[in-house]
């Protein structure tokens, strides 16, 4: 198990709370709430060694969508492509609220 | 000719039938012992099946291929319930928590068309340790019908009454996603299909 954690300057403030995700394997949990803070992520991680895969999907997701968030993620060996798709689906779930 | 679905595992003759050029030194050491590679969900090109190695730990796992010429055997995971597979485990690794809540949960599915995966079907397949006393019990279900959200919960309520958290993953063809996610979503559903996942708002539709 590995903790991980990033910052990103960003400037979208969220209102609410937001979770998406499930606790399977292959899969993560993300949950975004809002902060006064600039973007701060932290990760837990059952696979261990992928600091730097974790940073490239992060920031290639805040350069997109500069979202300002306090981030929680459980991951739970799931690959690059769930990852995204996981912050996608948490991004739609924030529009649906407005 | 026999279908390869993912989940499903492979036995190969030799670690040289993978297309990987050289494995890692625990894929080398865990590999050996059980020459069983897992079908990933990903698209089988050239007649070239994608295959895992499973490790130890959650951060061990390679991605290989194998030509199907080269499988000497494959297990689904839904011939691991039809032949009762846990009753072949000896005592010891009976005890292991992932197994005991298998074993309750097998009489409350019997209706289903069900298979057991990650750990405890690797170990069940291969009859080589790999549950561990933390592993969560991976299963996959293929439906006959769709049932609707709030049969759903009650499945989920039912199989997670025991001491290790059971995940059901539902199969459509070579596409699969998590009960629970279905059970309580507000809007869309991650679906895992063989190019990749993607997020869909009826999950059952395909």
């Amino acid at each position: 198990m590995e903790k991980l954690h990033f910052n990103f300057d960003t400037t979208d403030a969220i209102k609410k709370p937001v979770h998406v995700g499930v606790v399977a394997s292959g899969d993560l949990e993300v949950i975004f709430r809002p902060t006064d803070k600039q973007t701060e992520i932290n990760i837990v991680t059952g696979s261990d060694g992928f600091h730097d895969v974790w940073e490239n999907v992060l920031t290639r997701f805040f350069d997109r969508y500069p979202v300002k968030a306090n981030i929680e993620i459980n991951d739970f060996g799931s690959t690059p492509g769930v990852v995204n798709l996981r912050l996608t689906q948490a991004l739609e779930a924030l529009k649906d609220e407005k | 000719m026999v279908e390869i679905a993912p989940h499903d595992l492979l036995k190969i003759r030799t670690v040289q039938d993978l297309s990987s050029l050289q494995l890692p030194d625990w894929a080398e050491k865990v590999f050996s012992k059980s020459l069983t590679v897992v079908v990933r969900r990903a698209q089988i090109a050239d007649d070239l099946i994608p295959v895992g190695i499973r490790g130890h730990e959650r951060s061990q796992r390679l991605a290989s291929w194998v030509s199907l010429d080269k499988v000497v055997k494959s297990i689904t995971p839904y011939e691991l319930v039809q032949n009762n597979a846990w009753l072949d485990l000896s005592n010891a690794r009976k005890e292991l928590p992932a197994v005991m809540t298998l074993e309750k949960i097998a009489p409350i599915l019997s209706d289903f068309t069900w298979g057991i995966s990650g750990s405890v079907g690797f170990e069940l397949a291969t009859k080589t340790p790999s549950a561990k006393m933390t592993s969560d019990l991976d299963l996959v279900w293929k439906p006959k019908q769709r049932i609707n959200q709030k049969s759903a919960q009650q499945l989920l309520k039912t199989l997670n009454q025991f001491e290790v958290h059971a995940d059901l993953q539902v199969i459509q063809g070579t596409d699969g996603f998590s009960l629970e996610e279905y059970a309580n979503a507000n809007s869309t559903t991650m679906v895992k299909t063989i190019k990749g996942p993607k997020l869909v708002t009826d999950p059952w539709e395909i």
